[in-house]
């Protein structure tokens, strides 16, 4: 009750504003920034309470609020927010390495290749012949040749492979999930986020060649390498010396980690790095220093992390493009639709090579892998930059199937953790 | 290079000097180095923001800082919070009485000496028209009153004297503090040339935001028992409080000020537990805030700023002096040298000019901050001596139990 209270003081304090305030945008952006923060969190609470992720309340807020419905966030605001972007997922990463348990993980690690290596393997082949047969009719591929299809085809097969490793270890965190699903999945989306910079690089050259532009082909394995082992490189220096720093003044500051994690996301980014690898190397690197330190920064991180991804999600929510899916419905389904029974498929063909997983519980992986958000997103912009003959139609194509895979993917997630007994259940391969 | 790249670098770079800027234990280096004073305000980190301006190296530029503007107006709402949820009632009763009209004296004092000639200065020297002039005087009136609450308390442990938990000096300078910012959102607010609401209404709008924040996060803390949660629910009320003010051109701080003066004033221990949960900021965003003022003063492109900050320091130290022994002899609550120790200024200071600045981009403006920051930094180091001196006179008080406050940039409060 004191809440709702408390809810209609600021809805009619931020009405009476807009109502009597001048013109100011950059000064309202903070008032709405404000109020999203206040209602997307109060929101996340209550859809806990109904079993379902804060974090899909947190995007329906800002789907809400955002400029195709009530436009209480603006399309420049929303571009503002996409600077917390970084730091969301530099936390994210930062905490998930903190988590890791890499002496567990190291004892699984056939089981968890085979796994990974089957899964990916059928998703990306399976995305490709589905999205080659589907050339004569896909927008950005109708009226092409062969070789212009295929180009098409494997950019989409590399992109819709994606996972979403923001998502999977926001719902862990707020579940707080510690059982053997969450320590596989938890593993499959980092093992896909290091594939992805592979695959996507190799794709998209390989698209560049069939599509006859120039490519320089012996760049890319430079890049591949410089964008692995350089992210495991800076985020090992960075998680040591935040832990020599720890050590020296004797205590746990949350906001220093905020600090390097943002420093690690944006200039990472700009050297060509992962943000999200060089983070999780970080947070393992401060692990290993120190577990009673990387447990203390975890607790200590709980205050700066809810605040930043309440904001993220919200941000990406207000980013949905609701007049593409509604224009490309039947493509995005379609791909959506296909991407699901191909990881099922994959699952299905790793769980009879023995994935060293109850069989209840390999089947509930799935329900894990669906989610697509920031890191598929970022790729799509890439796609529409370096193709932009075709890249931009099929840009539009993925948004809508993202925006399609992030309201539905954490809800199938969590329910798959509950069903599998997840939460509190034994440690396996995540840190007690 | 490109905007959004500068923009973010910018922010990296601050976040690190802020958090580094704002350790607490790094106390022995900065003793060592007899800094501890100057780092309580925050003050040093001002040099640094010119540097880094457009004039030097060109990274947080006038377009920069206005994308900071969200950043700015957080840091602002913070401080103006912490310093309301001082005004409670178990601190108030455990005050000396005839400390508020002390305090109340030397300020309004050090408020009417600076405003009063300022205003005549401005008009005469023909710098602005008489509304514009009304409001630049008004805010560097309410910006020479604000004094440091902390600054005292390190010249006690300067002078190496047993430092009580809050000593009477640091509590008529935290109630100064408290006045001026209320008086910026009396004054500034009605005087403000910003078109919109008109001087009533937006005087209004400063109690209203302020009396709907700290309601709104007291029934929403009152109900909220995870601390995350809590915390995110408070950063979006100061975000809302302090961001709506800033709409409607009143001071953030006054709103928020407002705001924690409520919740510290409502019934259970919500208020101390909030303060708990955000006190983590305020180091950081002192830093914020004074870097970001650095780098948005401008050099003075007449002779007219120069003798105007001369008049500003001048007034300023006379206002303080004078005002502090018309409070000894009225209420004999307090040393006859307590403007010694109310010299040095705060960083609520410069945020309240830089408010001002973001607000109103001119020139008239430009000058005002100047005045006000630099005048902020030059009282500041002056401080250093008289507070030591004030520190030596009085005799020594009792000493504060170990649990008392260790914060950087100023324990207890932004004051």
């Amino acid at each position: 009750m004191r809440r709702a209270v408390a809810l209609a003081l600021t809805v009619t304090l931020v009405v009476a504003a807009r109502a009597l305030g001048g013109e100011a945008p950059a000064r309202f952006a903070t008032m709405a920034l404000g109020f999203i923060l206040i209602v997307a969190s109060l929101a996340g609470e209550a859809g806990e309470a109904l079993g379902l992720p804060r974090l899909t309340l947190h995007l329906l807020v800002g789907l809400l609020a955002g400029p195709e419905v009530l436009g209480l966030i603006t399309p420049d605001m929303t571009r503002q927010l996409q600077l917390v972007n970084g730091l969301a997922v530099a936390l994210i990463g930062f905490g998930a390495g903190m988590e890791l348990d890499v002496e567990a993980l190291s004892r699984q690690r056939r089981e968890l290749l085979r796994h990974g290596g089957i899964l990916i393997s059928v998703l990306f082949v399976g995305l490709f012949l589905v999205t080659l047969a589907a050339g004569p009719w896909l927008p950005p591929a109708a009226g092409m040749g062969w070789a212009g299809r295929c180009a098409v085809a494997l950019v989409s097969a590399a992109v819709m492979a994606t996972f979403s490793p923001a998502v999977v270890m926001a719902v862990l965190s707020e579940t707080g999930a510690r059982g053997p699903l969450a320590s596989r999945l938890l593993a499959l989306v980092v093992m896909g986020d290091l594939v992805l910079v592979v695959g996507f690089t190799v794709a998209t050259t390989a698209a560049h060649l069939l599509a006859g532009d120039a490519a320089n082909p012996v760049a890319a394995p430079a890049h591949v390498i410089w964008e692995i082992v350089g992210s495991v490189g800076v985020g090992l220096a960075a998680g040591g010396a935040l832990s020599v720093y720890q050590r020296l003044v004797q205590r746990q500051s949350a906001l220093v980690v905020t600090a390097v994690c943002l420093v690690l996301a944006e200039v990472g980014s700009r050297l060509g790095l992962s943000a999200l690898i060089c983070c999780i190397s970080a947070g393992l690197m401060v692990r290993a220093a120190s577990p009673d330190l990387a447990s203390a920064t975890h607790h200590l991180l709980d205050r700066v992390r809810l605040p930043v991804l309440v904001i993220f999600f919200a941000a990406a929510g207000a980013s949905f493009h609701l007049r593409e899916i509604v224009a490309l419905w039947p493509f995005a389904l379609g791909l959506v639709l296909a991407r699901a029974a191909l990881i099922v498929v994959g699952n299905a063909l790793a769980a009879g090579e023995g994935p060293g997983l109850p069989p209840e519980v390999v089947r509930r992986v799935p329900a894990g892998l669906l989610s697509q958000a920031g890191v598929t997103l970022g790729l799509s912009v890439l796609i529409a930059r370096e193709f932009p003959a075709w890249g931009p139609s099929l840009s539009t194509i993925f948004v809508a199937v993202i925006s399609m895979h992030e309201l539905v993917g954490p809800v199938l997630f969590r329910r798959a953790l509950v069903a599998a007994g997840d939460p509190g259940s034994a440690p396996v391969g995540l840190a007690p | 290079m490109e905007r959004s790249s500068q923009l973010i670098l910018t922010l990296c770079m601050l976040g690190l000097l802020a958090v580094i800027g704002g350790q607490t234990r790094l106390l022995r280096l900065r003793r060592a180095l007899g800094l501890e004073q100057l780092l309580a305000g925050g003050f040093l980190f001002l040099p640094l923001g010119m540097v880094l301006s457009e004039a030097g190296l060109g990274l947080l530029d006038r377009d920069i800082v206005r994308h900071l503007d969200a950043l700015v107006t957080l840091g602002l709402g913070v401080l103006g919070l912490l310093l309301g949820l001082q005004v409670d009632p178990d601190r108030l009763s455990g005050a000396r009485r005839g400390l508020g009209v002390a305090a109340a004296l030397e300020t309004f004092t050090t408020l009417v000496l600076v405003a009063g000639p300022l205003y005549f200065a401005l008009t005469s020297w023909d710098l602005c028209g008489r509304q514009d002039a009304l409001a630049a005087s008004a805010l560097l009136g309410c910006v020479a009153a604000i004094s440091s609450g902390h600054a005292y308390r390190a010249a006690l442990r300067g002078e190496e004297q047993p430092e009580p938990e809050e000593s009477d000096v640091s509590r008529v300078a935290n109630a100064g503090t408290v006045l001026a910012v209320l008086s910026a959102g009396v004054l500034v607010a009605a005087f403000s040339p910003v078109k919109g609401l008109g001087a009533m209404e937006k005087v209004l709008a400063v109690f209203a935001t302020g009396s709907v924040g700290g309601l709104s996060a007291w029934l929403l803390a009152t109900e909220t028992h995870d601390a995350a949660l809590r915390t995110a629910l408070l950063l979006g009320v100061i975000l809302v409080t302090a961001g709506t003010a800033a709409h409607l051109a009143v001071p953030p701080v006054a709103s928020t000020l407002l705001a924690g003066m409520v919740l510290a004033n409502l019934p259970g221990t919500v208020a101390r537990e909030l303060r708990d949960a955000i006190s983590f900021l305020e180091a950081p965003l002192t830093v914020l805030l004074t870097v970001i003022a650095g780098a948005s003063l401008r050099a003075p492109s007449s002779w007219a700023a120069a003798g105007l900050l001369g008049a500003f320091l001048l007034l300023r130290t006379t206002g303080k002096l004078l005002g502090g022994r018309l409070a000894a002899s009225a209420t004999r609550a307090v040393p006859a040298g307590l403007g010694l120790g109310l010299l040095p200024s705060s960083a609520v200071a410069v945020g309240l000019a830089l408010d001002f600045h973001l607000q109103l981009p001119d020139a008239l403006v430009d000058v005002v901050l100047l005045v006000s920051v630099v005048g902020a930094l030059l009282s500041e180091t002056a401080g250093v001596w008289t507070t030591r001196l004030l520190a030596r006179a009085l005799p020594a008080v009792e000493p504060a139990p170990p649990a008392a406050a260790d914060s950087s940039l100023s324990p207890g409060g932004p004051g």
